[in-house]
């Protein structure tokens, strides 16, 4: 087990790409985090960095407080007692799956009986004995992200690096890894920095999710913090669907939008009255109320008229039109209830999950 | 550096050697610089023929190998022809085939007198001894003999091409509206037309430099065509290294030229290979009429595979080439000659010695190459594999006349021994050894030596571990690619042999020029069973190849 310490890690490529830009992060023992972004946020290059496949153009990284990269150290890939889980796979074609994942033990020292005693026990936890034999050729594209997985975990590592280890699967089979990964974790609990740029993924695996976006952080917190309490609006965009409206506080911390509708809204004291902010508010958090009748306080309501609406089995999504504004909401609700299109509705948005993400 | 350095001896110092003997003047004209060279050797009457009938042939050549490799390649690959993995083999086979040992064996089935199909033919007309059928000492026969050995290069690049379309294109054209015809002059024809013209570019590239079929037929026929004229003035006493020089740097330009156009033509790749994955092809349904394309895929076959490997081999068993293939006629005379020749067995050690010698050199080069250049381990890697590759360019006699000119009585001299042939061959199969290696190892990604880093290895572990044994197969693979066409290289070989450093296929040109052609015929086969024999091994290990999984 160890610590990760990312210290203003800087990575620059070409004259001025910065790739990632004044990282600071820390990853405590047995903790398993998770870099999340879209392509070309600057995770994998980050994982690439701690690594030691790429060094540092700026700050430094420390393992265990003891300084591995800067732009003056480098201890090579070899030497850093990590283990790293490719897109790829990259499980060797000319090996079996048994010397595929004893390979990392003849750098440990390990004696030829207790190799193939770890190997056995390895396989037998990913589910793969009886195929020690077997070509990499032969196997499924599940089988061969479970022989990557067990390469990795039988030299027991200080710390495990994931690079969206499971983009290469099927739906099906992406699920029924996710859960495989966590399990494995729990059961080693070794520490993890495992990049994915699908946010249920992330939520799944990770104790603490870091949103990244163009080098930075966004974001770090624990997966239920980042989906209720996005504090961009970046991070309420990329994580899930949301509802953005832009909006002025005023001196009471009401929101008002227009045309008369005024949110209460969760505000931490970032923003003050008189700032224009966007609120983002989640579809599944709205709820819909039949009719026409006004009720006296016309707070956190919006009326309108059911545009669309789709039908999932387990939700129903709704797009309501607002009256005389060109706000559409996004409502999804649970199937019991049912709103034909056409007809008139009310909005109802709690305000606690009314989420000031920014300035507009 | 070391494969830099190798690269300017190979290509740079003959190019440039090559231009200088094409501007000096010969002493007898005052020495100096000049033109001269040039402006002799294409307003000379005597030499205009050759550049005229390298014309003719390359143009007909090129347009007779487009209509048969284009038609077979869409029997193949979209109708419901019967066998056609026969037509398929057959092809490759015509590849592999030398074209010389096609013009021998066309010599005897078609020769004016002799020929057993001129024979033949007056047996069953009753003409006059004087008359024949078919005279292969004529252009047209040099045409025929050459499009036999050159269609398949058509057919390759156009097959290709052809799979790569998949049946949706079809489907979807005819959903919206358009029968057969129009499918495929609208879809199809479009698709597969950059296919077509880089097929039709190789076809006349082939053609203009190739040596041994014009050496064996037009020459008979009392007329040269460039390459031939090249070692007239490379072997006359005046040393005509100038006017060959001459000759062959237009070549080469034009050959530049020719191939530069091929890869505009394939340069927009998207759009010549769209949709090759995924995508099922469904034969199309010809009805009767896939008969009479059979027939018509047949002929090409018969005419390059089966007539003159008969010819071939009755012609080396037997004692007369008049006596037909009776019993009385039989003999193994032929092969206990050739046993017995001095001249044989030296040349078939020297060959022997510079394939192998070529094909370990060029193939350990040609990976350090590749992975120098795809790694990007020093700078300026991309001007290593562009060197690698412009060899491709290089006509064979012409790569002759500029080592000749670069390693004869300069400060490194070459000529005379074996190392100049060495070089020659290296440089000219060198390029495909790259490719070979080049693709072979932009399939093993990063990743796997990466994985093995990170597991403890050090960089020459993971090269030990895991880049050679991936990269085993195309070392073998590029090894095999330049063994055998170096065991028949003939267009440089002819220029840059000695005495002492005789080649089999030089050889072959002797007892040709001697008229023996049933010592040819002896050689031929047995140089068939070495290519077979190395072929069936290649493709057990290119077989067995475990990444099929990648």
């Amino acid at each position: 087990m160890a610590t990760v310490d990312l210290l203003g890690l800087t990575k620059i490529f070409g004259s001025d790409v910065r790739a990632v830009d004044e990282l600071d992060l820390h990853i405590d023992h047995g903790e398993l985090v998770s870099l999340l972004g879209p392509s070309g946020c600057g995770k994998t290059t980050t994982l690439r960095l701690i690594a030691g496949f790429l060094q540092p153009d700026g700050g430094e990284i420390r393992v265990n407080q003891q300084l591995v990269s800067s732009p003056s150290v480098l201890v090579p890939p070899e030497r850093r007692n990590m283990s790293m889980i490719f897109q790829s796979y990259a499980v060797w074609p000319h090996m079996t799956v048994f010397q595929n994942v004893a390979y990392g033990l003849k750098f440990r020292g390990v004696t030829r009986a207790d190799a193939e005693k770890k190997v056995r026990q390895i396989l037998g936890i990913v589910k793969l004995e009886h195929l020690a034999d077997r070509y990499p050729g032969e196997l499924s594209g599940g089988q061969q992200q479970r022989v990557a997985l067990a390469r990795a975990l039988v030299v027991e590592p200080e710390i495990l690096l994931l690079d969206e280890p499971l983009s290469n699967l099927d739906a099906n089979l992406r699920e029924e890894m996710r859960f495989e990964i966590r399990r494995l974790h729990d059961e080693f609990r070794i520490t993890s920095i495992y990049v994915t740029h699908d946010q249920s993924e992330a939520m799944v695996v990770a104790d603490r999710i870091c949103v990244m976006n163009q080098g930075r952080l966004e974001q770090v917190g624990a997966p239920d913090e980042i989906y209720e309490r996005p504090k961009t609006r970046f991070v309420a965009e990329f994580i899930g669907k949301t509802n953005l409206l832009a909006g002025t506080l005023e001196q009471d911390g009401k929101l008002t939008i227009g045309n008369g509708l005024v949110l209460l809204v969760h505000n931490e004291g970032k923003f003050r009255p008189g700032e224009k902010v966007w609120v983002s508010i989640r579809p599944h958090h709205l709820s819909l109320e039949k009719g026409e009748e006004r009720s006296s306080a016309n707070l956190n309501r919006f009326y309108g008229t059911v545009s669309r609406r789709f039908y999932f089995g387990d939700a129903i999504d709704y797009q309501i039109q607002v009256d005389k504004s060109d706000l559409v909401l996004r409502v999804i609700s649970p199937p019991s209830q049912r709103h034909d299109p056409g007809k008139r509705v009310c909005v109802l948005a709690p305000p606690d999950h009314c989420i000031l993400v920014g300035e507009a | 550096m070391v494969s830099a350095l190798l690269l300017v001896i190979l290509i740079l110092g003959p190019m440039y050697f090559l231009v200088q003997e094409s501007l000096l003047l010969p002493k007898e004209q005052g020495g100096g610089w000049g033109l001269g060279n040039y402006i002799k050797a294409y307003t000379t009457p005597l030499y205009r023929g050759p550049v005229f009938w390298t014309l003719v042939i390359s143009v007909s050549v090129s347009l007779i190998s487009l209509v048969l490799g284009s038609i077979m390649a869409w029997a193949v690959a979209r109708t419901d022809t019967p066998f056609p993995g026969l037509i398929r083999i057959g092809t490759l086979a015509s590849f592999v085939t030398p074209p010389f040992l096609g013009a021998t064996a066309w010599v005897f089935l078609a020769g004016p007198r002799q020929g057993w199909l001129n024979v033949f033919y007056r047996l069953v007309t009753g003409a006059g001894e004087d008359s024949y059928l078919f005279n292969i000492f004529s252009m047209t026969g040099v045409i025929f003999a050459m499009a036999l050995y050159i269609y398949p290069l058509v057919f390759i690049v156009v097959y290709a091409g052809l799979n790569n379309i998949s049946s949706d294109m079809e489907d979807a054209a005819n959903i919206a509206g358009a029968g057969t015809l129009a499918t495929m002059s609208g879809i199809i024809l479009p698709l597969v037309m950059p296919a077509l013209f880089a097929g039709l570019i190789l076809a006349s590239l082939e053609a203009m430099i190739l040596f041994g079929t014009p050496a064996f037929l037009a020459i008979p026929a009392r007329q040269h065509v460039m390459t031939t004229q090249i070692r007239v003035f490379m072997e006359s006493e005046e040393y005509l290294v100038g006017l060959a020089s001459a000759y062959a740097l237009p070549m080469l330009l034009a050959a530049v030229f020719l191939l530069w156009l091929r890869r505009k033509a394939l340069g927009r790749r998207g759009y010549a290979t769209i949709g090759g994955k995924g995508g099922q092809r469904r034969p199309q349904r010809l009805g009767p009429y896939r008969w009479l394309l059979f027939g018509f895929c047949i002929i090409p076959l018969v005419c390059s595979i089966a007539l003159p490997y008969f010819a071939l081999i009755a012609a080396s068993l037997m004692k007369t080439q008049g006596g037909g293939l009776a019993w009385s006629n039989l003999t193994l005379d032929n092969y206990r000659f050739v046993y017995n020749n001095d001249a044989v067995w030296p040349a078939i050690w020297n060959t022997l010695i510079l394939a192998t010698m070529a094909a370990t050199v060029g193939a350990l080069i040609a990976a350090l190459i590749a992975y120098i250049s795809q790694r990007r381990l020093v700078r300026g890697s991309q001007y290593l594999s562009f060197l690698a590759t412009a060899p491709l360019a290089v006509p064979g006699i012409v790569l002759a006349v500029g080592l000749f000119a670069a390693y004869s009585g300069k400060a490194l001299v070459l000529y005379g021994t074996l190392w100049i042939i060495f070089l020659a061959y290296l440089t000219k199969y060198l390029p495909v050894a790259y490719q070979t290696s080049n693709a072979a190892l932009m399939s093993i990604h990063p990743e796997l030596e990466e994985s093995s880093r990170i597991l403890g290895a050090n960089r020459l572990i993971v090269f030990k571990d895991i880049t050679v044994p991936l990269f085993k197969v195309a070392l073998v693979a590029s090894w095999i690619l330049i063994f055998l066409p170096s065991l028949r290289e003939l267009s440089s070989s002819v220029l840059l042999w000695t005495t002492n450093t005789k080649v089999i296929t030089v050889v072959i040109l002797h007892f040709y020029d001697e008229g023996r052609l049933e010592y040819i015929s002896v050689l031929g086969v047995m140089l068939m069973v070495i290519t077979l024999i190395m072929v069936a091994f290649s493709h057990r290990i290119v077989g067995q190849d475990f990444m099929k999984g990648e």
